[in-house]
């Protein structure tokens, strides 16, 4: 069955979106990642024009976070006090990051670029997580019970001035770090049209050393303020949602957040990571063969309308 | 339901210009070309997944004693004008990125070419060029980069898009796509693919008799968002930040609803 979408101004089939939307939404809800990641270039690769498909995902985004966040909600599951410091650096990074790609787009290689930050960015990230959790995972099998979070370690982020206590995350850190990476994420997330999830996931697991279970829930709390701010201004300045577009994705998408969000609180943590792990470093390697294999039609075309619709 | 009312609709149309040709007066010189289009107003709804515009009409003996022999029609549709960037990907330390590129002022964003015969065999590559009749007779006007025009780099850019544009149907030639139904009936079938331009349209049917371009008629013919897309689309030009505040909303909500009901299950 094919439906028409009146922004992106093509004919998609409705099973296929449906089906990207609930698979998206199912890893999101499991891994507390808002899976633009996975979702933009996927719709890409399947027609849609990619500032379409960065405004509508983003879209998306926020109904497949909600649903996640709730269901984490009652599990008591989000640091709020953390969520809204790193939201905080997330605004004030996202619009730097509107800046920054409004720069980029004169010079006429935002393409190379975004395809460049995904590679590197979901590269060197999954790797670490897969090299970290499959390290996890062995000694847990060796039987000797481990934590990430050592008790009495200190490093220069303890350091840091403005300390505050993060209740949830049984933490007692600066502000400074949580403002940083939600600005850096922010950045991020608005070059390569995603929330961030998949970078924030790691940052506050490896920096801010926050337990694993608090942070699923924290990431996508966050996400929902980054994905509605990033799709109002993509709204507003680009005219790119595609509301019809959005909605089959969201349908499906916030039934399978919630499947997902109860399959991954039936894995354990290590495992969880080494699965997102695998995920990223996927879709690196994809975006990275597209770079590096001659691509069967070398010509593109980018056109403007010069008559009134 | 809608397809059986449009083919009825085309077939009294057809009827329509046939009486028509067979009441016209028979005066010399007097119009020898009369055509219609089934279907002038294209409307673009959910189900839309492109269309195909009928185009038909009817040529007139030049006298009593004369048939209608010897006679080629030709049908061109052209969709509105963009302006078109191509680039070129190259091979730049070991990654493949856009190099070099060249915009082109006004192409068409659809252009069909329908005729009795070969282009090339209905008149002379002059006549052609001058009513920019078939790909290759297009004009390429270079935008702000004019450093290649004449080179083989122009010509390649040129023929990447006219490569594209075929690819997805949006440039389309088909000798043979104009048919003629006894003497002087003629008709001719027009795909427009899913991924069209909407805006305004023109239809014109050249006759030519001997080489010679003998007539011109031209319809206008508009696609144009209907409905539910209409609304949406209307909404997102004129009023993009509460179009966007309302996606926020709603995404919220259904995220919402879903945890509401997954929680009771």
């Amino acid at each position: 069955m094919q439906i028409y979408l009146p922004i992106a101004e093509l004919s998609v089939n409705v099973f296929m979106i449906l089906a990207m939307g609930g698979a998206v939404g199912f890893l999101s809800g499991m891994f507390g990642v808002g899976g633009g990641f996975l979702l933009t270039p996927l719709l890409i690769f399947s027609g849609i024009p990619p500032a379409v498909a960065i405004a509508s995902g983003a879209n998306q985004v926020i109904g497949a976070s909600l649903s996640g966040a709730l269901f984490h909600w009652q599990k008591r599951a989000i640091d709020i006090k953390m969520g809204l410091i790193l939201l905080a650096g997330g605004v004030a990074g996202s619009f730097i990051g509107v800046w920054i790609f409004a720069l980029l787009k004169q010079l006429g290689q935002t393409d190379l670029l975004i395809s460049l930050s995904y590679v590197v960015f979901l590269g060197s990230i999954g790797s670490l997580m897969l090299i970290e959790s499959v390290r996890a995972i062995h000694r847990a099998k060796k039987g000797q019970r481990i934590s990430l979070k050592k008790s009495g370690q200190h490093s220069w982020i303890h350091g840091l001035p403005f300390k505050m206590r993060f209740k949830s995350s049984k933490l007692y850190i600066s502000a400074i770090p949580p403002v940083l990476i939600g600005m850096a994420v922010g950045i991020l997330a608005a070059i390569m049209g995603v929330g961030g999830g998949f970078i924030m996931v790691p940052a506050m697991i490896y920096i801010l050393r926050m337990p694993t279970n608090v942070v699923v829930g924290t990431s996508l709390f966050q996400i929902i303020f980054v994905a509605g701010l990033v799709t109002i201004l993509h709204a507003s300045e680009n005219q790119t949602v595609d509301f019809v577009l959005a909605m089959l994705l969201l349908a499906s998408g916030v039934v399978g957040a919630q499947f997902g969000a109860q399959a991954g609180r039936r894995l354990k943590a290590e495992q969880l990571r080494a699965l997102l792990g695998i995920m990223v470093l996927g879709v690196a390697l994809r975006l990275a063969v597209d770079l590096l294999i001659e691509p069967e039609e070398l010509y593109s075309l980018t056109s403007t309308l010069t008559t009134a619709k | 339901m809608r397809y059986s009312s449009s083919l009825n609709q085309s077939a009294f149309r057809l009827f329509a210009v046939l009486c028509l040709a067979l009441l016209l007066p028979r005066q010399a010189d007097a119009q020898q070309l009369v055509t219609d289009i089934s279907d002038p107003l294209i409307k673009v709804e959910s189900t839309f997944t492109g269309a195909e515009i009928l185009l038909f009409g009817a040529v007139e003996a030049e006298n009593m004693f004369v048939r209608a022999l010897a006679k080629d029609v030709v049908v061109v549709v052209r969709g509105p004008s963009e302006d078109i960037t191509a680039r070129r990907k190259e091979k730049i330390a070991g990654i493949w990125m856009n190099y070099g590129s060249q915009t082109f002022k006004d192409i068409p964003s659809y252009y069909a070419v329908a005729s009795t015969r070969n282009i090339r065999a209905i008149a002379a590559p002059e006549v052609l060029q001058r009513y920019q009749i078939g790909f290759e007779n297009l004009k390429f006007v270079p935008g702000k980069n004019k450093n290649l025009t004449g080179t083989d780099e122009f010509e390649k850019f040129k023929k990447a898009i006219i490569k594209i544009k075929k690819k997805d149907k949006l440039f389309v030639e088909s000798s043979g796509g104009v048919r003629f139904l006894g003497n002087t009936l003629f008709r001719a079938a027009i795909e427009l693919p899913a991924i069209v331009t909407v805006g305004s349209y023109s239809a014109d049917v050249y006759l030519f008799r001997d080489g010679k371009l003998v007539h011109v008629q031209n319809s206008p013919l508009y696609i144009t968002k209907s409905g539910f897309e209409r609304f949406i689309f209307q909404m997102a030009q004129k009023t993009p930040t509460t179009y966007g505040i309302i996606a926020v909303l709603i995404a919220l909500f259904c995220g919402w609803l879903a945890a509401v009901v997954f929680r009771k299950s």
